[in-house]
């Protein structure tokens, strides 16, 4: 061999094993994303008249919210018990679950949601944050299926007027409003609003903080980034301040610890609240224990869950099957899976645009209530949205930490 | 801002400052010594933290503990906290990087990537991906307050620990026998091993060392902030990193300096107003106003031929900057007969109009000095600040570390 030759030998081999090495890191990039595949009793049809359909659940069990995401995966999973299977035009439909982890980031969600329509789902539950659904609805939209997500509350997810996108749970523009009324029956003069530059939380501080405005409430804004551990600089600016309250719109790692550290700072006497996206379980704990996350107030979007006619059935079921109390929007993710077999049901036909058309027809009695999907926009209701009696900012819920669980407050 | 404000705020950016370096150093001194990046690092430092984490949980503190038996856990915690760290850093060396070197530089690297994803994974099949959180400690918390200003003593331990590890590591490296041969297997491998020092065994230490020093960083994060998640590590690894790199990447000091910069631009970043920010335009006035009235004259006058040197001719060109509105403009608009002259007057006016200017920008800022800036330009300035450091010092604040000689 001829010097060059070796060279150029060596420089393949090279190439060769950088492009090995690329490709096992991108297969682990790749395979990170998905951490279960259509769980239980998939599989081929075995019998000429039982047909599968695909359903995909595209949530978030891994990333900051996997409380969040857990609950709708089980949503979705005790939906899948009660209507998985069922009759339509003499054939036996049973239905498939596709559970995909885009772990709430904007750039994972794009991949999930492709895949899902390379899966072949004829719907989506999902996905679970605002944030990250984003970028998901252009894909589904464009490949016309149909999403209906149980926990995507920013207004921002249908402002372009897709008609793809439904929601089983309230929008944030009524929940944004509801905290500033909360705040200022609190007898509040000087709010801090602080978000997480995410697009649910700037898009829920924005609503509030303009409500607040035009009741001349002195208004503070501060944010901090998804995954920030040290608030010291906020807190000090809230220090400064000096409010009666603050509105944390962003999610429960970052809410716990912005409480804490605002407790070591000796703001104790500031009024702590946010929106569904603390409402949970996980909130005490991140706070460092129970006495931290005393008084701590947080709304959710949807009905108390007095005022849901199926609720106590539902939460009998869940705790039954997973022995663990109702996690955030599980409830809403059932009726979202309920809805889309409904609607399947009402076009008499798996064909996408089918479905689609039926959603915008169909009137579903759920958990939750009895609701409908916006088929028009008007006002601050845009295409998809939950359409359900009595759905006004002064009906929502409202909750506060006591001895270490969310109670509601009458 | 208040001093109270300062003070707090300055506190805040040298705690996350401190940690930071922590962290920073293990990435430093790999790459001191292999010229190599290990980002796998940031996971060290996160399994660090969780078995801090889990050690305290396990052994079930809380307040009403003795404080000796809360004593004795916290230690246990530590120790978890350094030794599993340890063992972990030693297995990824062996395993991912030493079957790897003499290869091209940038294959280690992309086995770091690798082994980055694969422990963040692991992380989360071992201990689940809900994010572990601690109980509140008193001794966590407690906090004391000197002329009103309330201050963590958790804060000052940090500042504290890290500040004696790294002088410790100083010491380590300077004057220890393994610091010689560290030194030694940086600037040259092959004739380290021909002076008989075992690379291999110099090069698993440093491993080791560092990736003890990313598993105090864990603890103490989890004993400061009471909560961490599988993916924690990413973030910190990064801006450890960027600190390696800002205080000059392989430098010791260096690593601790930039991480202390990089620490307060966030916290600062975050609650800046105008008039605080005024101060910098100010002393970015003052040192203007150096560079016009006293730099740039001295140098000028080096530049006078020898034939043309007099007292009145220097005097005209010190003039020409210290009194540049009269004598500058007048010097441009006489008929240019002298260059040197000439070029000085247009020099210095520039000079003055960027002077002036950043005198405007200080009075408006002044003026307006209790508006504060939107926190969502933190990133925007912290951007600023290392680009601009990196600029005028491209090797990093403190220079790319050049290991004396042994």
């Amino acid at each position: 061999m001829t010097k060059g030759a070796r060279m150029l030998h060596e420089r393949t081999r090279k190439v060769l094993a950088l492009a090995l090495a690329a490709i096992l890191a991108f297969g682990l990039f790749g395979t990170a994303g998905c951490t279960e595949d259509g769980e239980g009793d998939g599989g081929e049809a075995t019998e000429g008249d039982v047909e599968i359909i695909k359903i995909g659940v595209q949530t978030a069990l891994t990333g900051p919210l996997p409380d969040y995401g857990e609950a709708a995966k089980r949503g979705a999973e005790l939906a899948l018990e009660d209507f998985g299977t069922f009759e339509m035009d003499g054939k036996t439909y049973q239905v498939e679950l596709v559970v995909l982890d885009d772990k709430a980031e904007p750039a994972e969600s794009a991949v999930v949601a492709q895949t899902m329509v390379d899966e072949g789902v004829v719907g989506v539950i999902g996905s679970l944050t605002t944030g990250a659904t984003l970028s998901a609805i252009p894909i589904y939209a464009e490949n016309r299926i149909p999403q209906i997500s149980g926990s995507v509350t920013g207004p921002k997810a249908n402002a372009e007027g897709v008609d793809t996108f439904y929601r089983t749970c309230w929008s944030d523009a009524i929940q944004g409003e509801a905290l500033a009324a909360w705040a200022l029956e609190l007898d509040a003069k000087k709010v801090v609003l602080m978000d997480d530059n995410g697009a649910y939380a700037v898009g829920l501080a924005d609503v509030a903080e303009a409500a607040l405005k035009a009741e001349g409430v002195e208004t503070l804004r501060q944010n901090c980034q998804s995954g920030d551990k040290d608030l010291s600089a906020q807190v000090a600016n809230v220090k400064e301040f000096g409010p009666d309250a603050i509105i944390f719109t962003g999610y429960h790692p970052e809410a716990g610890l912005m409480r804490k550290q605002m407790l070591e700072a000796g703001l104790a006497d500031v009024i702590f609240m946010g929106g569904d996206g603390i409402k949970s379980a996980e909130l005490i704990a991140q706070t460092g224990g129970v006495e931290n996350a005393e008084g701590i107030y947080a709304t959710f979007g949807g009905f108390p869950e007095d005022q849901q006619p199926g609720y106590e059935a539902f939460a009998a079921k869940y705790e039954e099957k997973y022995g663990d109390a109702v996690g955030p929007y599980a409830q809403n993710n059932y009726d979202a899976f309920g809805a889309l077999i409904a609607a399947i049901k009402a076009a008499g036909s798996t064909d996408t645009e089918d479905i689609i058309a039926a959603l915008r027809e169909l009137e579903y009695e759920g958990v939750t209530g009895t609701f409908s999907f916006a088929s028009e926009a008007d006002g601050a209701v845009s295409v998809g949205d939950i359409v359900v009696a009595g759905l006004t900012p002064s009906n929502v819920p409202r909750y506060v930490v006591e001895g270490g669980e969310f109670v509601a407050v009458k | 801002m208040s001093l109270d404000h300062i003070v707090s705020v300055t506190i805040g950016g040298l705690t996350v400052g401190m940690i930071y370096a922590l962290i920073a150093l293990g990435y430093t001194m790999v790459y001191g010594v292999l010229k190599f990046i290990n980002f796998a690092h940031g996971e060290v430092f996160t399994i660090g933290g969780y078995v801090a984490a889990f050690t305290l949980l396990g052994l079930g503190v809380n307040d009403d503990m003795s404080p000796l038996v809360l004593a004795g856990c916290v230690v246990l915690a530590l120790l978890a906290a350094v030794l599993v760290p340890m063992a972990i850093g030693f297995l990824i060396e062996r395993i991912a990087y030493r079957p790897l070197r003499g290869r091209s530089r940038i294959i280690p690297l992309l086995s770091a990537i690798g082994v980055s994803i694969v422990m963040q994974q692991l992380i989360i099949l071992v201990f689940g991906p809900a994010p572990v959180s601690m109980p509140s400690l008193a001794v966590g918390s407690a906090s004391f307050v000197v002329f009103g200003i309330r201050i963590r003593v958790l804060a000052l331990v940090i500042i504290a620990v890290s500040s004696a590890l790294m002088l410790g590591l100083t010491y380590l490296v300077k004057s220890t026998r393994i610091g010689k041969a560290m030194r030694a297997t940086s600037q040259d491998m092959e004739a380290a091993e021909m002076m008989g020092i075992d690379t291999n065994k110099t090069i698993a230490f440093t491993f080791v060392v560092g990736s003890a020093l990313a598993g105090i960083g864990g603890f103490l994060v989890v004993m400061y902030y009471g909560s961490l998640k599988y993916d924690a590590g990413f973030l910190y690894g990064l801006k450890a990193f960027t600190s390696a790199v800002l205080g000059g990447i392989g430098n010791i000091p260096g690593a601790v300096v930039g991480a202390i910069v990089l620490g307060m631009t966030e916290t600062y970043g975050v609650s800046l107003d105008l008039g605080f920010m005024a101060w910098f335009v100010v002393a970015g006035l003052i040192l203007g106003l150096y560079v016009q009235m006293v730099r740039v004259p001295r140098r000028r006058l080096q530049h006078i031929a020898d034939d043309r040197r007099t007292p009145a001719y220097e005097k005209s060109i010190t003039d020409v900057y210290r009194l540049t509105p009269y004598y500058g403009f007048k010097t441009l608009l006489a008929e240019r007969t002298d260059a040197l002259l000439s070029v000085s007057a247009a020099h210095a006016v520039r000079l003055m109009f960027g002077n002036l200017f950043l005198a405007v920008v200080a009075a408006v800022m002044f003026a307006n000095a209790s508006v504060r800036i939107d926190t969502r330009w933190q990133p925007v300035i912290a951007f600023v600040v290392l680009m601009v450091i990196l600029m005028f010092r491209p090797s990093g604040i403190l220079g790319e570390a050049i290991t004396e000689k042994v």
